[in-house]
């Protein structure tokens, strides 16, 4: 009996310590005052760290890391980098485990409408957010922002041009059934390459899925990085998941690798959340705030778009106008589509 | 596998003519006043550890998935398998012909190897032996990256070799299933090299003499005495190999799923990571029925290994096997045992050629310009990795005391005492057999995210399905090294008055202590080496060597991805070896 009185007491104790937790979160989340930085950096620095999970890829996650901790060596900063499944199974788990760990996240809209439905997420405000326009900003209707667009990546068409002459790379998803094609393109069977089916879908239809299955296209569970890498080492001629950003840093390197956009282009249009449970919240809203301001720079240095920019080619984002349960539904039908591309029996 | 040879009251029927509940543990009439309070917190322990991960995945294959409208329990999840019957028929025999494929064409090369090394006069025989047992130390999945590095269809080093040099290429498309069951094959060969040398080094030459004597071709001794001789040990090589093909999943995640190829372990996982929301409902199904697909080949598996007392290879005549004669061909011979050490430098020397260059890029003159070891700096300064070691040390090493220690006192309690509730021991023993490391995964997972216990997200996790995985195995070191010690030297030791603490620390722990090392090092070894319950338990902060593997692997990090995987590979090797010496040194055969 005096067992079941201790672990009634203990869990009490820790639904108290989340839900008082929270409550300070909030409030710090609405904080306003003229003070704000110096008040984040107070506390991050009692803090002593920050725990950020990320989808971002290449080295820019990296970079921000590296220059976050030079500008506040005070606040140790631990990084997860993982493709947005991983992400969502990580988080999804520790929250069903009652876990704390994580302060703060960059990734992608779909994943971020998740965690909000299911209540992970808090909404916050910064000073920055008045440099975003208010289309780039999703709003909580009890005020504050769940998240700003602080990035886009564009998937398109990487390729080899040692590989593949000027005229012979597809333009449009039409091209990518090319026989001469046949074997030598890859796809990312990670939510990219989801993404990318349901847009040739959305385009062309399910007779386009079908004519793909002939092309003989290999899937592999790879990041957008290593995608990227296999074009310019050769082992695949061509792959229509590969972001620009990341095709952009080895071309400007001088790697035998090219971009092009296709009929329409996946955009993921990322963005920073604070979680609800952030163990260390001054810390988080710190590093929010940095990806907001010095971030920006780095993202762009690693040539990730920006939201208010033109582009041209026509960006569409397949989350958009959906429920979570919606978008997920469609992520596993994509899924499972694609993998009956690559599947042999 | 734990049928008591020493204690003939072990065969009485646990409860026959019990009148109460409690009366299975007491000691039966004809046994000793042994130690029940050992017994009941070993039971503990072992239902603590296997219970609740198997209970919880036929649980969750019941429970609907979060995005689904179904309330309360439904069978919709297994309804969803048969539904698309013609792809889970795929699945089936993708994994059939991946296993049985992989079984037998390890069985046959390792096989030829050992009879080679074992049987004839050709050379390199002790250099065969020493690759066998360094592959054992090299994770298997770096072994595959290295493959993949050398056999990939378009970039792989051996295929562009063999492009420059006849025009023609690729030699071999890796991404298939030949590709999936040549490097599976490759994987197991070195261990069935040595499953089989003991039966071929141990065969009575008695028989084969008299053949020959009788007029018997070489061929007809080797056909008609020799192999059925060696068939105890074939079968039950063949068929554990098959089984843990069943249960592989580094092979079918890496090779397979470019070629499109799916398996039973690789859908598990794919469940996982289908959509947003991890489908544990259709995992767990999938889990269910692999685990039955397992058990079922468990089944043949020990009939075989049961009666292997009827073709007893190793007796208490003297004898020197009789070595073949190759002439000629000794040589030939030889250059066929180099194929061991081969199958396991050739993908590490593609490894070190990647962990010098910025990126992935074929060797070649123009190449060696862009020598660089920042790769080894990356991997070797960067926080992630290097706590992936000590996190993986730690777990490894108590993983392998837990596992050792409990299995130690199990061992004990079924082979030593009169416990008529003993044989339940034993059965809880065997149930992790038919978990495969993915399924573990998913079990253990599902059972620490239900219950309020806080391991999850900490490395502890990992040492519980670990333990419970591999506890099994230290079953077999534990049974074997006690059975192989007379209980009257405990009887004395206990009519003289010593406890049974004493007795174990001074007779039992010392004279077992081969055997005890044996598995401790076994387990410790193959606990740095697996992935698939790793991948599904890991939380950033506990990350392990394998699973940050996988991530440079994903992410595309090749380079620094060789330069930690040859650091891992040379230390690995480097502890077996120490591992091995201090054995040797104080007396302890484990081999």
């Amino acid at each position: 009996m005096k067992a079941l009185y201790l672990t009634v007491a203990l869990l009490f104790l820790t639904v108290s310590t989340a839900w008082g937790q929270s409550d300070t979160i909030k409030k710090l989340a609405n904080y306003k005052g003229a003070d704000y930085h110096d008040m984040l950096l107070k506390g991050a620095k009692q803090e002593g760290k920050v725990v950020w999970y990320t989808s971002l890829g290449g080295k820019s996650y990296k970079t921000i890391k590296a220059e976050f901790a030079k500008k506040y060596p005070d606040v140790k900063i631990e990084v997860y980098r993982a493709g947005s499944r991983d992400l969502s199974s990580k988080i999804l788990g520790e929250h069903r485990a009652g876990k704390y760990l994580v302060d703060a996240t960059e990734t992608t809209p779909g994943l971020m409408m998740l965690f909000r439905e299911k209540g992970l997420l808090m909404p916050y405000t910064s000073p920055e957010h008045k440099r975003w326009p208010d289309e780039h900003q999703i709003k909580a209707k009890s005020g504050g922002v769940w998240w700003v667009t602080d990035r886009e990546s564009f998937i398109g068409l990487g390729y080899n041009t040692k590989k593949l002459s000027k005229d012979q790379v597809p333009k449009s998803f039409e091209d990518l059934l090319n026989p001469a094609l046949k074997g030598k393109l890859m796809m990312s069977i990670t939510s990219t390459g989801d993404r990318v089916l349901g847009t040739m879908l959305k385009v062309k239809g399910n007779e386009y899925v079908e004519k793909l299955k002939k092309q003989q296209l290999k899937l592999l569970k790879i990041s957008g990085t290593a995608t990227r890498d296999l074009i310019i080492s050769g082992e695949f001629v061509a792959s229509p998941t590969v972001f620009r950003n990341h095709a952009l840093v080895k071309i400007h390197e001088g790697a035998p690798l090219g971009w092009e956009p296709m009929d329409e282009v996946p955009t993921n249009a990322g963005g920073s959340a604070l979680f609800a449970n952030a163990p260390h919240p001054h810390a988080a809203l710190l590093l929010i705030n940095f990806i907001l301001t010095d971030g920006q720079k780095i993202l762009q240095k690693f040539h990730y778009g920006m939201a208010w920019k033109d582009y041209p080619f026509k960006r569409v984002y397949p989350e958009r106008g959906m429920t979570v349960k919606q978008y997920n539904q469609s992520l596993k039908k994509w899924n499972k589509l694609l993998r009956s591309i690559g599947r042999k029996g | 596998m734990s049928r008591d040879q020493t204690a003939p009251e072990a065969s009485e029927p646990a409860g026959a003519g019990s009148s109460s509940f409690l009366d299975v543990l007491r000691p039966s009439r004809q046994g000793r006043d042994y130690p029940l309070w050992l017994f009941i917190p070993c039971a503990a322990v072992l239902v603590y550890l296997v219970i609740p991960p198997l209970a919880f995945i036929i649980y969750t294959s019941f429970v609907p998935s979060e995005d689904s409208d179904i309330v309360g329990l439904t069978t919709q999840n297994f309804a969803n398998i048969f539904e698309s019957l013609g792809e889970f028929e795929t699945l089936l025999w993708n994994s059939l012909v991946f296993s049985v494929g992989s079984a037998a064409w390890a069985l046959v090369f390792g096989t030829v190897m050992a009879w080679l090394a074992e049987r004839t006069n050709a050379p390199f025989r002790a250099v065969a032996y020493l690759a066998a047992f360094v592959s054992f130390a090299v994770p298997g999945l770096i072994k595959v990256i290295g493959w993949i590095l050398l056999l990939g269809p378009e970039a792989g080093f051996i295929n562009l070799a063999f492009k420059w040099v006849t025009g023609f290429g690729p030699l071999f498309n890796l991404f298939s299933m030949s590709g999936m069951v040549l490097v599976e094959g490759f994987l197991w060969t070195p261990i069935v090299f040595l499953l089989m040398a003991t039966p071929f080094r141990s065969m009575d030459p008695s028989l084969e003499e008299a053949a020959v004597v009788a007029g018997s071709s070489d061929w007809q001794v080797f056909w008609k005495v020799t192999f059925p001789m060696a068939m105890p040990s074939v079968l039950s090589v063949l068929i554990l190999t098959f089984i843990r093909s069943l249960e592989a999943f580094e092979i079918p995640a890496l090779v397979g799923l470019p070629a499109g190829i799916e398996v039973m372990t690789t859908q598990i996982y794919l469940q996982l990571s289908e959509g947003y929301l991890p489908e544990y409902g259709n995992a767990s199904a999938y889990s269910v029925i692999l685990i039955g697909l397992v058990g079922l080949c468990l089944v043949p598996y020990y009939r075989v290994t049961q009666h292997a007392h009827r073709f007893t290879t190793i007796t208490g005549k003297g004898f020197q096997p009789r070595r073949k004669d190759l002439g000629r061909w000794r040589w030939l011979g030889g250059l066929a045992l180099l194929g061991l050490p081969a199958l396991q430098l050739l993908p590490l020397t593609a490894l070190v050629w990647s962990s010098f260059m910025p990126y992935l890029i074929v060797p070649s003159w123009d190449a060696l310009s862009l020598f660089t070891l920042n790769n080894y700096v990356e991997a070797f300064s960067d926080d992630k990795i290097v706590r992936s070691i000590t996190n993986n040390v730690t777990i490894s090493i108590v993983s392998a005391t837990a596992c050792v220690g409990v299995s130690f006192i199990t061992a004990w309690l079924v082979t030593r005492t009169a416990i008529k509730a003993r044989w339940s021991l034993d059965r809880l023993t065997m149930i992790p057999l038919v978990f495969p490391g993915i399924v573990m995964g998913v079990a253990v997972l599902q059972t620490y995210l239900t219950v309020p216990i806080p391991v999850y997200g900490t490395i502890w996790i990992m040492v519980i399905a670990f333990s419970a995985r591999y506890l099994p195995y230290a079953m077999r070191f534990s049974h074997a090294g006690l059975i192989g010690i007379h209980k009257e030297l405990e009887e004395s030791a206990t009519t003289s008055g010593a406890s049974w603490g004493n007795v174990a620390r001074k007779i039992m722990i010392p004279l077992m202590m081969p055997a005890l090392f044996a598995g401790w090092i076994y387990i410790f070894l193959i606990t740095i080496r697996e992935l698939s319950v790793a991948l599904l338990l890991y939380s950033p902060g506990s990350e392990v060597i394998s699973v940050v593997i996988w991530e440079l692997w994903e992410n595309g990090h090749v380079g620094t991805l060789s330069a930690f995987a040859l650091g891992i590979s040379v230390g690995t090797v480097l502890l077996a070896s120490l591992f091995y010496k201090l054995s040797r040194r104080h007396g302890l055969d484990v081999r």
